[in-house]
């Protein structure tokens, strides 16, 4: 795959995404962001990867939002042609890819802006000491609103408003993201991606088919009310009722030895 | 305007609004709660105010809830219909579109946590504490409590209503659990919060309206269905809005901006172009 924004390298059954404009705190720009939906829908394609990891190129940022230079001079074209202006064009994350393979975002740096995006729709989120997250949207005139919704069903409201309306100079720092529940470890810089490799091996232990399922129902739940979302977690549990890697877990644990789990399917993997 | 139980003052754009009842622990009375609305519709009003610090007088208490001397004393006033009135003493229950930073300074119980819950932003100093005894003095504790329940975790929430006196959020505590995001010494709370509010000030009066109206907005809504009201926002509000070209040209010329006056009380975005 011929990239110019990014880095893609699988190890065993991770791949790991590099946002890889260090020059411009790995800034989002046009191309990075048609490149991004091509990299997700390998990892959603690739039956051999389980679990994807994100970080930033550099020790100073994972993503500083848009490249503010881009919209300055006008030519700031975020995604495809076709969808341009709708919410399709946002297609930075696994989320808004249709992507439900599990995500660990390793936040090297400072995160701000539309690089929010990718701490709001992973699952988890490590970050290292240096790691300061805030919100520039309404120090340039802009509306702080798409990431921080997404951040109101994960840390606690005040944070999320504090983030959004105090901008740039106003940063949360690693101490206060672990606090809240914004990151789950805090670790030195290079011991980032390590522990990010660490976390994915683990997560490969387990079911890839199971993880799909089960991160689906969860997030499908936040579109729900509590009994309407209970609802649907248990007709995810009766469609997966039949799977094979059920009887597997069991045997393989009853053994034990190590289970040898299905692909999980492109079917399930996507939206 | 002059108020008797309130004070409010102006510090650039800034309004810093004190419950000024400090012998009663800034507990609200009937007098209060009259003067509030009348405080929060002057400050919906001038266009110079884009921020409020809404705080308390003395060192005790940031506000004790309702007065429960005036109501032992009263039959408890009913409408025509027989319904208890609605109190209207947050900038929410006055439907102020303006930001709101809580600086808590001391206790703040019962009704009192209704400001909290209605802030954007909330800071408090190391005495402060959060309590709610209504139950014990036989009232249901309903204003406040449902909007701190999208707050804090539903635990410490149940504990505050269900132990009642019992139960005391100390500063730590609240700090710990996402209710305040900063801990001050008392004599720096009212400072830091103004230097918070000026800090928001700074950014497009526009943006920080339909940014605060949004989030809040989204708490209605799942969130695939939150996100698109979001983009709706963000894309009514980009497609004319002045901010968005002067906020870019700005930065890159490396100058202040000059932004647009704020939108008036109850605009949506899309509606200033």
């Amino acid at each position: 795959m011929e990239l110019s924004t990014l880095q893609y390298e699988k190890r065993d059954g991770a791949a790991i995404i590099t946002l890889n404009r260090p020059e411009r705190h790995n800034a989002i720009n046009g191309a990075m962001s048609r490149e991004l939906p091509r990299v997700w829908d390998d990892v959603k394609r690739d039956p051999a990867v389980v679990v994807a990891i994100v970080t930033g190129a550099g020790p100073r940022a994972l993503c500083t939002g848009m490249d503010v230079a881009d919209i300055a001079s006008g030519t700031a074209q975020v995604g495809e042609a076709a969808e341009r202006g709708s919410m399709q064009s946002i297609r930075l994350t696994a989320l808004q890819t249709g992507c439900f393979k599990p995500v660990i975002t390793a936040v090297n740096g400072m995160v701000c802006g539309g690089g929010l995006h990718f701490v709001a729709d992973s699952d988890i989120v490590i970050c290292s000491e240096n790691a300061t997250f805030f919100d520039t949207h309404v120090n340039v005139g802009l509306l702080g609103v798409y990431e921080p919704i997404g951040l109101t069903r994960r840390i606690p409201f005040e944070a999320v408003m504090r983030l959004s309306l105090a901008g740039s100079g106003d940063r949360m720092d690693a101490k206060r993201a672990l606090d809240i529940g914004l990151v789950s470890e805090v670790t030195p810089q290079d011991g980032l991606l390590p522990r990010a490799l660490e976390l994915a091996r683990e997560i490969m232990r387990n079911s890839p088919a199971a993880l799909v399922a089960t991160k689906r129902a969860i997030w499908e739940s936040l579109n729900l009310s509590l009994d309407a979302a209970l609802e649907h977690g248990w007709s995810a549990i009766e469609q997966h009722a039949g799977h094979p890697d059920i009887q597997e877990g069991a045997r393989a644990f009853a053994e034990k030895r190590a289970p040898s789990w299905q692909g999980v399917s492109l079917e399930d993997t996507s939206r | 305007m002059s108020y008797d139980t309130l004070i409010l003052e102006r510090t650039g754009h800034v309004a810093v609004l004190t419950l000024n009842r400090p012998e009663r622990m800034n507990a609200f009375d009937s007098a209060m709660r009259a003067e509030l609305p009348l405080a929060w519709q002057e400050i919906s009003d001038d266009p110079e105010i884009r921020v409020v610090v809404l705080t308390g007088a003395g060192e005790r208490a940031f506000c004790a809830g309702m007065d429960l001397r005036e109501v032992a004393a009263r039959e408890a006033p009913r409408d025509a219909s027989g319904a208890a009135p609605r109190v209207q003493i947050t900038s929410m229950d006055c439907n102020v579109g303006k930001p709101v930073i809580c600086a808590v300074n001391g206790v703040c119980a019962g009704g009192g946590l209704a400001f909290v819950a209605d802030s954007d932003i909330c800071i408090c100093s190391e005495n402060a504490s959060f309590t709610d005894a209504r139950t014990r003095a036989g009232q249901i504790s309903i204003h406040g409590t449902l909007r701190l329940a999208r707050r804090i975790p539903i635990e410490a929430l149940l504990r505050l209503v269900l132990l009642a006196s019992a139960e005391r959020l100390t500063a730590a505590r609240a700090y710990d659990i996402g209710l305040v995001s900063q801990v001050v010494a008392p004599d720096r709370l009212r400072d830091t919060a103004i230097e918070l509010a000026l800090a928001v000030a700074r950014n497009s009066p526009s943006a920080v309206h339909y940014t605060r109206q949004a989030i809040w907005e989204s708490l209605n809504h799942g969130l695939d269905r939150a996100l698109e009201l979001g983009w709706d926002a963000i894309t009514g509000y980009s497609r004319s809005h002045p901010d968005v070209q002067e906020g870019a040209r700005a930065f890159v010329e490396k100058r202040e901006p000059h932004w647009a006056p704020p939108p008036k009380p109850g605009s949506k975005p899309g509606d200033d172009s």
